[in-house]
Parts: structure tokens; sequence; C-alpha cells
């Protein structure tokens, strides 16, 4: 079933959770709600669901107008993030809830529903918990009996909020492969909530970016990974390094340090460039527009090391992360200290003032992705010289 | 290894010695006295004087009206709470203010007030009496007074857990295709069975010795509208201690009993529910 959002307009109070947003979502696709918190993403899906009434717009499920139905009528599983699972009943009794409550005609037998909840027990794998009580069960377990619990009904959509933000980094990542193939076998229309970026990049066919209630970005994870649009997008999906300089005759200007502009980036003043950190190319000769480095810390993060660059000729203390692959930091075999060559590859060049209003915003939204790293890094090396 | 057996949470002695003590000094030194005083009657005495038509008819008025009054508080101390925790209302913190008020009232003030209301001449008798629905100094007039003062302690206990209620487990109902008295029976209703059979319980323990508002109220005829602890106090003041305390007696080992049917029924219901 297609879903079509049309003007959505919400406050509470003076707070405008959603700004007349509209999004179009095609039948059978996994589409991923990214945003801090605050951005109104919740907001959205629960009106979707008809959890909430919106102020202004149009709610179409399927083309039909549901602005002002009930959510039982819209035929709709809702998976919440702490689960809501019936704390009084077995997890058999909690799958078959949706179909005891149906209308005495439409009611399947006893037998039938038997089938059916343990069928749908076998797909979450949890057919072996079936006399629990939910009390007894851990947090990804709970998840999937609540997923198995809306699926019962047959939904045309599947709605979930949050689905994986209670449970720990492990069961997380373990529930959202599943999650994808699920999908990948039954084809229902899925909306989710997230705010952790990775976990949309993952799962989802298609991102929805949205901050203060309004959608930034819509595309698949390469597209607003790779093609942002906008400096919020930029900054929420990854960390990146932000330069501030001006845009001349096919050069970056960067405070007298100059960098190859993208041939797209035209002739601006005031602008700020952004780079993600394995966007920026290390290398030990010296290559004239190349500015020197030096190497200040080295974190080894499993698969990459992560290493934080002074720059003099930027002129600030700021120090530019840097991602690179263990083959090529072995090939580099540089250490604290080592004075190394600087390439921007790929800078995103958006206008200034756009990046300065939406520096505050990711302040708030991404605050652990943007400075705890850091932090931590700071820590580690601390630790390791006494 | 006398460490081993240490339990992890220190002063189980001196716990325990203060339970031991402080319950003995109010509750199992009193009641030994009371079986002991009772133990003046014989055996004969005891079925003589517990099946004397009188005393078997305050039982039956004190256990009935207790039931009753117990009974419509579960429906109305429900109704209460659910207005109270469910909907935004003026004055809100007034109303439930007001919930406490009969546990502090003296109770032989709300005695006198609803007798006056309800007698022949008071505000609500004067109309009720000439329907041929007598209230004060009747069993019903008993009942009325035992719902105010039973009323507190079903709302008191069902409100807390209305309020603990996770709001996402009735839109998962809802979702599911539940129609909204689906959602109260299978949903709110199991959750919130074991607080009213407690409050229940309360109201009606609270029912059956209940003495200051009843007996204004109750007009205390015998075999009509006499409760058993007005007759206690009848055999005190003829000085017949050991009948009083055989009533007495009596008394206590009935309500014992209900209370614990009322506790066993509780804890299989929360079993039920899940939470163990």
């Amino acid at each position: 079933m297609s879903i079509q959002v049309e003007n959505i307009s919400k406050k509470f109070g003076d707070f405008t959770a959603l700004n007349n947003v509209s999004l179009e979502i095609p039948e059978g696709e996994l589409v991923a709600l990214l945003g801090p918190s605050g951005c109104g993403k919740t907001s959205l899906l629960r009106i979707i669901a008809g959890l909430e009434q919106a102020d202004a717009g149009r709610i179409l499920l399927n083309g039909e107008d549901q602005t002002s139905s009930h959510v039982r009528e819209r035929e709709i599983g809702f998976v919440f993030q702490h689960y809501a699972l019936f704390r009084h009943m077995t997890v058999f009794d909690n799958v078959a809830f949706g179909l005891r409550v149906k209308k005495r005609a439409e009611r399947p037998t006893e037998k039938v529903i038997k089938e059916k909840v343990f069928d749908l027990l076998k797909l979450v794998q949890l057919d072996w918990l079936a006399d629990r009580f939910p009390d007894q069960l851990s947090g990804g377990q709970r998840q999937r009996i609540a997923l198995a619990r809306a699926l019962a009904v047959e939904p045309k959509v599947l709605l979930l909020d949050e689905p994986f933000g209670a449970l720990d980094a492990n069961v997380r990542k373990e529930l959202r492969r599943w999650l994808r193939r699920l999908h990948d076998e039954l084809h229902i229309t899925s909306i989710f909530v997230t705010h952790d970026q990775e976990e949309a990049m993952e799962v989802s066919s298609r991102i929805v970016v949205m901050n203060k209630g309004v959608i930034e970005q819509i595309g698949t994870p390469e597209q607003v990974y790779e093609h942002p649009q906008t400096p919020f997008v930029s900054r929420f999906l990854g960390d990146v390094n932000i330069f501030h300089g001006r845009v001349d005759q096919g050069w970056l200007d960067l405070d007298g340090w100059r960098v190859p502009a993208p041939a797209e980036a035209g002739q601006r003043e005031q602008v700020a460039a952004y780079v993600r950190p394995h966007d920026v190319e290390l290398t030990l000769e010296a290559e004239p527009h190349l500015p020197p480095a030096t190497v200040r810390h080295i974190h080894h993060a499993g698969s990459v090391y992560k290493l934080e660059l002074d720059v003099p000729a930027r002129g600030t203390d700021e120090t530019i992360e840097v991602e690179v692959s263990r083959r090529e930091f072995q090939a580099l075999n540089v250490s604290t200290g080592d004075t190394v060559y600087i390439r921007l590859v790929n800078p995103r060049i958006y206008p200034r003032e756009d990046a300065a209003a939406v520096t505050v915003v990711s302040e708030i939204g991404t605050k652990s992705a943007q400075f705890n790293p850091q932090i931590a890094n700071g820590e580690i090396h601390l630790a390791q010289k006494t | 290894m006398a460490q081993t057996n240490r339990s992890l949470i220190p002063g189980f002695r001196p716990a325990l010695t203060f339970t031991i003590v402080y319950l003995s000094l109010l509750v199992l030194i009193p009641l030994s006295a009371l079986l002991l005083k009772s133990l003046g009657y014989g055996p004969s005495q005891w079925f003589t004087l517990l099946t004397s038509p009188r005393v078997l008819a305050a039982f039956r008025v004190s256990l009935s009206t207790s039931l009753l009054a117990a009974a419509i508080n579960v429906v109305f101390g429900l109704l209460l709470a659910w207005v109270l925790v469910r909907y935004p209302l003026p004055f809100k913190r007034v109303f439930d203010a007001l919930i406490d008020l009969p546990f502090a009232l003296p109770t032989a003030v709300a005695g006198i007030v609803l007798t006056a209301i309800y007698a022949r001449n008071g505000w609500l008798g004067q109309y009720l009496e000439p329907l041929g629905f007598p209230v004060a100094f009747t069993p019903t007039g008993i009942t009325v007074a035992l719902i105010f003062i039973g009323m507190p302690f079903v709302v008191r206990t069902v409100q807390p857990v209305l309020q603990d209620l996770d709001p996402a487990e009735e839109e998962a109902a809802s979702s599911l295709g539940a129609s909204r008295l689906q959602v109260f029976t299978k949903i709110i209703f199991p959750n919130i069975l074991p607080a009213l059979l407690t409050g229940f319980a309360l109201a009606f323990a609270r029912g059956i010795g209940e003495y200051g508002s009843v007996i204004f109220i109750a007009g205390n005829r015998p075999l009509v509208s006499e409760v058993v602890p007005l007759l206690i106090m009848t055999k005190l003041e003829q000085y017949d201690y050991v009948g009083a305390t055989v009533i007495g007696m009596a008394m206590l080992i009935l309500s014992f009993a209900l209370l614990l049917i009322i506790n066993v029924l509780q804890a299989w219901t929360r079993r039920r529910a899940g939470a163990l």
C-alpha cells in the first residue's frame, strides 16, 4: 500500500513539530525517517498511523484519504520503541490478540489462530517462547514478538518507531539485518523512525532526513551520503571537517591555503567546505598546494585508523579528523609528531550563512557523533602516555 | 564457614526481633487476651450465644451491608479514579483532595450528617420515604454509610495503577483492531483487577468493623438494623464481658477467613497477570 503525506503540519503548544511536510512512499519500500530528537519524525509516524491527529494536511493510504479515520481502520501495524507488549498475556496470546479481537464473522477459529501464531513465531524464530510472559524475555526477543504481533493482522503498512532504540549495540545490529531480510521476504511497505544514521543507511532503501519539522532531503542511502543537499544532511550523516573560505577561479581559498575546487562551485565569497574524514588524503611527499600537517593523535578504531592533524596553514587550533584504512596507514607508516601533506577530495561547498545556521542545531542533534570520539581519543592517548 | 550463610541484606536478626516484638505488642497479645477471655464460655455456651436470633441477624446485617458497600465502591471507585486519571478536569486537585475526606472526618460526624440528610425530614429523605424507599434506620442506610467510609480505599488503590498503565499498550491494542470496549476489557481491566480486589478487601474490612458512622444512621433495631460492633457494645454495657469477647472472636475469625479468600484470589489474578 502506498503512503502519501500531503502538507502535514502539527504544533504542540508553541512548538512546531511538523511544518508543511509532504512525502510520497511507493508500495513495498522500506523507508527510514532519520533526524535528531525533536525533529518531528515520530510525530509524522504517529500521524500516519492515526495515533495522533495533524493540525492541517492529509494522509492518503493507497490513494484513499484516511486523515480522519481511526487507527484501527487503517490496516497498519505499529511497533513501539518500548515494545508495548501486553504484560498480562503470554507471548502466544500477545500475537493472537489482533486475530481474537476481530468481529465474529471475520474471526478465524482457534485452530487457525494457533497455526497462524506459530507460523509467525517461527518467522521471528521464537516459537519456543510461546508460553512465556513478556517480563521473562530479553529486549531483543520482546521486539521480535512485538513485530510478530503487528504482522498477525496482515497490515498493509508497517510503522516502526525507533524499534531498536532500547536495545544494546550487538542485538541492534543483528535485528536490523534481520528486519532487512524480513522486508525482502514480505515486501510490506514499511517506515521506520531512527536517529541513528548507520541504522538508516544499513536497513532502508530510501532515507528521509528531517530537521526542525521539515524534510531536508529524500534519497537512497548513497544519495544522501554522497550528495547531501544541505549542510545539515552533511553533518548528520557521518562526521565532517568544516573549512571556511571562498571560491575563486577554480580554487577554494581557505585563509591563504588553496585547494582545487569542484567545477560546479563557481565563484562565491563566504563559503563553508565540508569534507568527510575519509575524503582527506595523506601523502608523505611535498606537492604544490598541499599544506603540511602534524600528526597529533593516532587512534586505532578497528578496521580504520583515525588521525587528528594540526594544520598550521589554517590559522586555527582546530584539528582535522582523517580516516585511513589499515593498508593505507601501514603504507604511510607515520607516528605522532610526523609531518604529512593533505589533499581534500570531494569537498561539499555551501554558502556560509546556511552552514552557520545549521551548526547550532547539529551541535544539539549530533553531539555524540561530533565531539565524543575526540574527547575519548584524548583520554586514551593520555592514558597511554603515563 | 558462618560467613557463607549471611544474607546480602544486613540486619536480618534485629529486623526479625523488632517485627515480632512490635506485632506481639500491638496485635498478637491483645488478640490472645481476647481469645483467653472468650474461653470463659464453654462450647455449648458459645453455640447458644452465636446462634441466638439477635446475634445471627446482626452478623447477617454486618456481612451483607459490608459486602454490598464494598462491591458498589469497586464500581464507582473505579469510575472516580478513571475520571481523575484520564480526563483533564477543572479543579482536579480539589476533587482529588475530596476523595480523602472520609479518611479524615470523624466517623461520628459522617454518621450524623448522613442521618440528617436521609432521615424522614432530611434533604433527601423527605423525597425518598414517600416513594417507599426509606434509607435512614434501615440496612440501606448502613450501606450508604459504609459506601461513604470505604470509597477512598478503592480510589486510592486503583488510581496509581491506572496512572502507571502504559498508554502504548492501549495504542498497540487499537492498532491491532481492538474496539474501545475491547481495549478496556482485555487490556486495562486485567491490569487493574488485582488493585480492584485489594480496594474491595480494604473497603470490606473497614466496613465490617465500622461503628461510629453506622450507629447513627442504622437506627439499631434488633433483628433489622443492628450491626455486630453495636451488639458487642451492648453486651459490654450489660457487663457481659465474656459474651462480648465471644462475639468479637467470631467476628474476627469470619473476617479473617474472608480476607484470606480475597488475598488468595488476588494472588491468583496477579499470577495470571504475569506480574509474578
